[in-house]
């Protein structure tokens, strides 16, 4: 008998061919001439995240374990490697532009954005705390020096500097929840854990207490890398200072994963004690909720505006987590899956205008680009529209859901609180397209080059908002039924 | 033979004296170095664990944790050394070009 059967690798062939295409594009930098390298990584990217999305069919045909029960493929698992590896993909497009246009065109850009998406979707099927921790380090890594890319621009590096110290004080956190996890049932495969959490092994009822506090370690660490309030400190400085694709990235991926394994720890291996996170849950979705949405009232660059907004989205998300069901967990997916859709195409629609050295980054820098560019203009409104919740986008039905988990759960005062904040929320995106079409710019401009990347990225995204906006039942009977195998 | 608390309570410790070096210190390189202390809070609880539990994975996760954090060490001194470039300083009171 085989020690690794051949199923094990299709289980984990997307993570293999972007690692793969990752350490190629590594190959290709060091070695080929100067010149029209950045290019040419570009295009291997492309390929790599294409295929390795191709791949995630192969894998969702090989459901099951893999590697001493380390890895699980599952409904779950597929459906997160779908999004987070779309969300690569996007991001690749976008930086095909953006990169030329700030003189920082070199292939290790797209190296490290394929190694961080190994590490997201390494994360989203790890089913054994140690695997999580380390691909979530690789993700992390990865990000960190991606936020500093733009190494010349002070605000970068600062940006670059804040997210890594901050991310790390948080992993550390997540850390020592493992070590008391570990401590309290002697094993780290969340289903382990959870049948151990119902014998106690260590101490006797110690071991309840212990895994309680190991719950709240890991929620802080966990609650960082979601920018869930109050930890949220980071997001603005490091959405703003990062170049805006890393932004439109780190606002999807990252977020995306993290919350995949917030819901497989805490519904999974912490299930015992969830009357007593279901409290943390709660609050922290009320905090990032409420200090997302006014603090995003009061800003005027775009970046940072949507750095809040991305908190309170972070918010939305917990009011599902907190209705602790299988609801919850497919209403936290379908969310995700539409929240990953329309932040990136914002974010792409924002780099677009940036130029060089990202100078129009204000509100008021997109005084009447409605009328001067159409196109873009239009499709950021949409992404727009959809984060606030408007019918016939993904960001209606994903609030729908989400509200439902909740009142299902008889969270009526959490729910109250969500939609008189996203009542709230309408007025800051609507500003940005009030001055899109009703004011008159008073510096024009100059017109950004309509490639065919940035074109693709805008049909990508929209495509994606107006059928999940139009056609949710088949992405949500899918998010149910994996919800569904997780929990078993 | 020293009970397993001990090196837990010292492990805590550790950890504690690490958070209060992050939030107090004021140079970036000492903050760096307090969450190296936290890391190492960790490790040492997952050792006392793994020898309480006669359990070898526990000292397994001990060189998982290093390696990330010789990795962090690696990524981090290298943003470090972007940003002392671009600001002449290692006082993090001084990175405030973002504010509210």
């Amino acid at each position: 008998m085989s020690l690794v059967p051949a199923e094990f690798y299709w289980r984990i062939l997307p993570e293999l061919v972007l690692a793969g295409f990752g350490a190629v594009l590594m190959l290709i930098e060091g070695g080929g001439r100067a010149g029209n390298r950045g290019r040419l990584g570009a295009y291997v990217a492309l390929l790599g995240s294409l295929l390795a999305f191709g791949a995630v069919f192969i894998q969702a045909a090989n459901p099951g374990d893999a590697f001493q029960h380390m890895f699980r493929v599952d409904g779950f698992t597929v459906f997160f490697d779908f999004v987070i590896i779309g969300a690569t993909v996007v991001v690749v497009l976008l930086s095909m532009d953006y990169l030329p246009t700030q003189h920082l065109e070199r292939g290790e850009f797209y190296a490290l954005l394929l190694f961080g998406t190994v590490g997201m979707t390494f994360m989203v099927g790890s089913v054994e705390l140690i695997m999580i921790f380390i691909s979530l380090e690789i993700s992390s890594i990865s990000t960190y020096v991606l936020a500093g890319y733009r190494r010349h621009a002070p605000r970068s590096t600062e940006s670059s500097l804040k997210y890594f110290l901050l991310g790390s004080f948080a992993t550390a956190f997540f850390l020592y929840g493992i070590a008391l996890v570990y401590g309290a049932t002697g094993t780290t495969q969340l289903y382990d854990v959870a049948r151990a959490s119902l014998t106690p092994i260590v101490g006797g009822g110690e071991a309840d207490r212990v895994l309680l506090l190991a719950g709240a370690l890991m929620f802080i660490g966990l609650g960082f890398k979601v920018s869930a309030a109050p930890f949220q400190v980071w997001t603005p400085d490091v959405y703003e200072g990062a170049p805006a694709p890393v932004t439109g990235f780190m606002s999807a991926g990252p977020k995306a994963a993290a919350f995949a394994i917030f819901l497989r720890i805490f519904y999974v291996a912490l299930h015992s004690s969830g009357h007593a996170w279901f409290w943390m849950v709660y609050v922290a979705a009320i905090l990032s909720m409420c200090l997302g949405n006014i603090a995003a009232l009061l800003q005027t660059n775009i970046k940072r505006m949507l750095a809040y907004s991305s908190i309170a989205h972070a918010g939305y998300v917990l009011v599902a987590f907190a209705a602790l069901g299988p609801e919850g967990i497919s209403a936290v997916m379908f969310y995700l899956a539409a929240y990953v859709a329309m932040n990136i195409g914002a974010f792409a629609v924002v780099s677009h205008f940036a130029h060089r050295e990202e100078r129009y980054v204000d509100v008021k820098d997109y005084a009447g680009l409605g009328f001067r560019f159409p196109v873009p203009a239009f499709c950021l409104s949409l992404f727009l529209f959809s984060l606030i919740g408007v019918p016939l986008t993904g960001g209606f039905f994903g609030k729908l859901y989400v509200f439902r988990a909740a009142l299902d759960a008889h969270l009526v005062g959490l729910t109250v609180i969500a939609v008189l904040n996203s009542a709230l929320a309408a007025f800051y995106y609507l500003r940005v397209v009030v001055f899109l079409y009703m004011r008159q710019p008073a510096e024009e401009i100059a017109a950004p080059p309509m490639t065919g990347a940035f074109s693709l990225v805008m049909i990508a995204c929209v495509a994606v908002v107006i059928w999940l906006g139009v056609f949710p039942n088949r992405v949500l009977e899918f998010a149910s039924r994996s919800a569904a195998q997780m929990l078993r | 033979m020293i009970p397993l608390s001990y090196y837990l309570i010292l492990s805590a410790i550790l950890f504690c004296i690490g958070v209060a070096g992050f939030f107090f210190k004021r140079d970036i390189v000492s903050i760096f170095i307090s969450i190296e202390l936290m890391l190492n809070g960790v490790n040492l609880a997952f050792v006392a664990f793994s020898h309480a539990l006669h359990s070898i994975s526990g000292n397994l996760f001990v060189f998982f944790v290093m390696v990330v954090a010789a990795a962090e060490a690696a990524v981090g001194l290298a943003i470090i050394i972007a940003v002392v470039r671009a600001r002449q300083t290692l006082n993090v009171d001084r990175m405030d070009l973002m504010k509210l």
